[in-house]
């Protein structure tokens, strides 16, 4: 065997501390760390009379019932004023549908409807938007499944907007500011850094959370969501902190009465026809929550929201515009 | 037509080299593609580890027959599986480390009997349904390292060098389509986890090390599918042939990368131990060697499988069985060894053949290699682990991956009501059972359609006295499927407080 030369073995030494501050280097990027520097969203809800005096006219909450999922979307968005209070030209939307389980057909009830995800995208380029991507994070299965099973995929892609996977290097470290328990956790970034986030749950029954509504809908948007199962109402409370929609749209054109939030049985879902739309989230929540013969009072994450100002949960304070098509 | 240097029909010895280089990396190729889309195509293609089933399990999955082609293949091109088509033939020709190497070194003959002492011993283990040996074929290796060590590892590259490239501000973009439209292809949107990725990992750079004493050590002296095909290269029809104007300069001798060439022998090869692969009539200055037809049966060597070896073979085939039946498992089941749907112990023990397709085709990781669950005899057959990876509740892709039906392909619908174990509470780590704490986790995630775990709201009492209401799961038994969703989404840390176990009813 030959000696090692000095200039062999400082070579050898170098090489492989390069590769090893590069690997280092290489991971550190890896981890995300950069939290997120989106400024936060103000604390009390936004809700129209308070953005925009001039336009009272409009209700804090369209319920619009009896008719095609596409005809109820448009009725209910026109009833607030038009997409085009939410959506400018050229934004760029994230629709957060409620994907929940991987393993259902639309018809389930476990996930919201497509055609109501399809019309609000359309909706969306009517109003001029530059991109729009619909996003959820299922559970039980791979995402490429959820989007596909559920019917999604089809009419979001029919209506030209894109389906995202959600990429796990995009969910990253980010301050709560405003939370009460939860200060920092994994977020997806794309959704804080939207122009405009349209939140579309359906509405269903939860063991844990009583209701999965708007509110608990935004659990998809973040990573490690066992975790947050500890103390859920409070911690639902303060995601809606900082990832606050611009409209909430509830799909009760089916909505799951039992056995949720994963459902599978035909006779737990029922067909109310039913859409409700809100800039307002906690509005939107509460009157939904009459859907299933109970009170905002009844959900504990509705009432944290409200303690915190996110929003309104007292309908009786609430101007409603309710409408039936076709009568 | 003879392959020969002579330059007949426009093809001389560059183009027949250029062909098979051509050939290799295509195989490779249709490797990787049957490889990730987990297609039972490709075990269907390797006659040992179909011979072996077809002892073992005592019936004949009809795909099988696939094997026959190749069978036919060799009797005519001899051993052109190994020098052409395999994957990892293939791959320890591009990692040869012949630079590295001192000069073509013969060592003792006698090595090359290991592989046909191990084809024995397949073979006798399968009259005793035994398969636990099948991990030593070379296809077996290629797909198990692959899956559970190389694509993984590419896996986690690929998320790091996405990670550090998104935070790049002007390319976030286009890393995130790169995400959504290539990814899926490739590579599992989630990451995926395996145990021993790092030994198989080790065992496969091992069998290429091998190449530091032997030019493709591993199919000289090792691979039983290698001996297979030794066997019929015997009386292949297109053997190499020398002429008498060979002048013995033994440059072909120290070109074969399997030494098959011996110049006491005329600088003739054994077929048996030749991989066709065409270099000696490359490095021939004479043209005095070609490709052609030949008739007899070729000559038998001392290494040649004889009585010798088929009575070792036998012999470590009917230890090992008797061996198997003397491990704890033989008196009690082991509570994890979760078997994927519609399995059982005994087809598991008498049909795997360890290929690992149903690993590859798990999108959710579920399917491990067992490590002690089955035993010794039952070493990387798939068992479930739920905490690394649950059942899906809408796949069935294990079934219809298995080439040899140890796994039943199950229809979706038989698929989501045929239980595989079933799920227990751990009352002392459950949250709201051991300390107070809402958590309803494992309901919730219960896909079955009527809840396998109930919740009953409760009054207890806390440590200091104070009442609290809280939900407590309990599972009903009826109707759990033992998908272990709920326990792999346990938040509790470590081993999780809902657990699924095994019938033991096989």
């Amino acid at each position: 065997m030959s000696e090692i030369s000095r200039r062999d073995f400082l070579r050898s030494a170098v090489l492989g501390l390069g590769a090893l501050v590069a690997a280092r280097y290489l991971s550190a990027c890896a981890s995300p760390q950069a939290a997120i520097k989106t400024p936060v969203p103000p604390l009390i809800s936004t809700t129209p009379q308070e953005t925009k005096p001039a336009a009272t006219s409009y209700p804090d909450l369209s319920v619009v019932k009896g008719g095609e999922p596409e005809a109820l979307v448009r009725k209910a968005v026109e009833l607030l004023g038009g997409m085009g209070r939410f959506v400018k030209k050229g934004d760029n939307v994230i629709i957060k549908p409620n994907i929940g389980p991987s393993v259902r057909a639309y018809e389930y009830a476990a996930t919201t409807n497509p055609w109501v995800i399809a019309a609000v995208a359309r909706l969306c380029f009517e109003a001029g938007a530059g991109r729009v991507r619909v996003m959820d994070k299922p559970f039980g299965g791979t995402a490429e499944d959820g989007y596909a099973r559920s019917g999604i995929k089809e009419h979001v892609e029919g209506a030209g907007a894109e389906m995202e996977i959600m990429s796990r290097f995009k969910f990253v470290a980010t301050d709560i500011p405003n939370g009460q328990d939860i200060k920092k956790w994994d977020i997806y970034e794309d959704i804080l850094k939207a122009d405009v986030l349209i939140n579309i749950p359906i509405a269903k029954q939860h063991s844990g959370s009583r209701l999965t509504l708007g509110l608990k809908n935004l659990m998809g948007t973040i990573n490690s969501a066992q975790m947050f199962h500890i103390n859920l109402h409070q911690r639902i409370a303060d995601l809606a902190t900082r990832v606050r929609p611009s409209l909430t749209i509830i799909d009760a054109v089916r909505i799951l009465v039992a056995n949720g939030p994963t459902g599978g049985n035909l006779k737990d879902v029922r067909k109310l026809d039913t859409i409700i739309a809100s800039a307002d989230i906690v509005a939107a929540d509460s009157y939904a929550t009459a859907l299933f013969g109970l009170k905002p009072a009844d959900v504990p994450h509705i009432i944290k929201a409200t303690d915190m100002g996110l929003g309104i949960s007292d309908l009786g304070r609430l101007n409603i515009k309710e409408i039936t098509l076709g009568s | 037509m003879a392959v020969s240097q002579k330059n007949s029909g426009g093809w001389n010895t560059r183009s027949w080299l250029n062909l098979r280089t051509t050939v290799q990396i295509l195989a490779f190729l249709g490797f990787l593609v049957l490889f990730l889309n987990a297609l039972p195509l490709l075990m269907c293609l390797d006659p040992l580890a179909m011979l072996a089933n077809l002892i073992a399990s005592r019936s004949f999955t009809p795909l099988s027959a696939l094997a026959l082609i190749m069978v036919a293949l060799s009797l005519v091109f001899g051993r052109a599986w190994c020098g052409w088509l395999c994957p990892l033939g293939t791959m320890l020709e591009w990692f040869s480390f012949n630079r590295w190497r001192k000069k073509q070194s013969r060592r003792p003959d006698w090595w090359r009997s290991v592989k046909y002492i191990l084809l024995m011993a397949i073979i006798a283990a399968a009259v005793f349904s035994n398969l636990t040996l099948m991990v030593l074929d070379p296809l077996t290796i290629m797909v198990r390292t692959f899956a559970l060590s190389v694509w993984p590892g590419l896996d986690a590259i690929l998320t790091a060098i996405e990670s550090a490239l998104n935070n790049v501000p002007a390319l976030g973009d286009s890393v995130a389509r790169f995400d959504n439209a290539i990814r899926p292809w490739l590579f599992p949107t989630e990451s995926l986890y395996y145990r021993d990725g790092l030994i198989f990992a080790l065992a496969f750079i091992g069998i290429i090390s091998l190449n530091l004493v032997a030019e493709r050590f591993w199919c000289r002296y090792i691979c039983p599918l290698g001996a297979f095909y030794g066997l019929t290269a015997k009386i292949s029809l297109i053997r190499r042939r020398v002429d008498g104007n060979c002048t013995r300069c033994k440059l072909c001798q120290d070109t074969c990368p399997t030494s098959a060439i011996d110049r006491k022998k005329d600088c003739s090869s054994d077929p048996g131990e030749c991989i066709m692969c065409l270099k000696c009539m490359d490095s021939c200055p004479c043209a005095t060697s070609d490709f052609g037809r030949a008739l007899a049966p070729a000559r038998w060597n001392t290494y040649d499988p004889g009585l010798r070896q088929a009575l070792m073979g036998m012999g470590a085939a009917a230890i090992l069985a008797i061996l198997f039946r003397v491990t704890p498992l033989a008196r009690r089941d082991n509570t994890r060894l979760i078997r994927p749907p519609g399995s059982t112990e005994r087809a598991m023990a008498s049909r795997c053949i360890r290929c690992g397709q149903c690993i590859k085709s798990c999108p959710t990781a579920a399917i491990q290699p067992s490590q002690a669950e089955a035993g010794a005899e039952g070493l990387w057959t798939p068992v479930i682990v739920p905490r690394i990876g649950f059942c899906q509740y809408s796949c069935n892709a294990c079934g219809q991956a298995c080439p040899v039906q140890a796994i039943p392909p199950l229809p979706l619908k038989e698929k989501r009501t045929t239980p595989i174990g079933w799920a227990f509470i751990d009352r002392n780590r459950c949250l709201p059972w051991a300390d107070n704490q809402p958590c309803i986790v494992c309901e919730e995630m219960c896909p079955v359609p009527d809840k396998a775990i109930i919740l009953n709201t409760v009054e207890s009492e806390n440590a200091d006295g104070s009442r609290i209401k809280l939900q407590r799961p309990t599972v009903v038994k009826g109707r759990c499927i033992g998908c272990g969703l709920c326990e792999y989404k346990c938040p509790v840390n470590g081993e999780a407080a809902i657990r699924v176990q095994s019938y033991g009813y096989n």
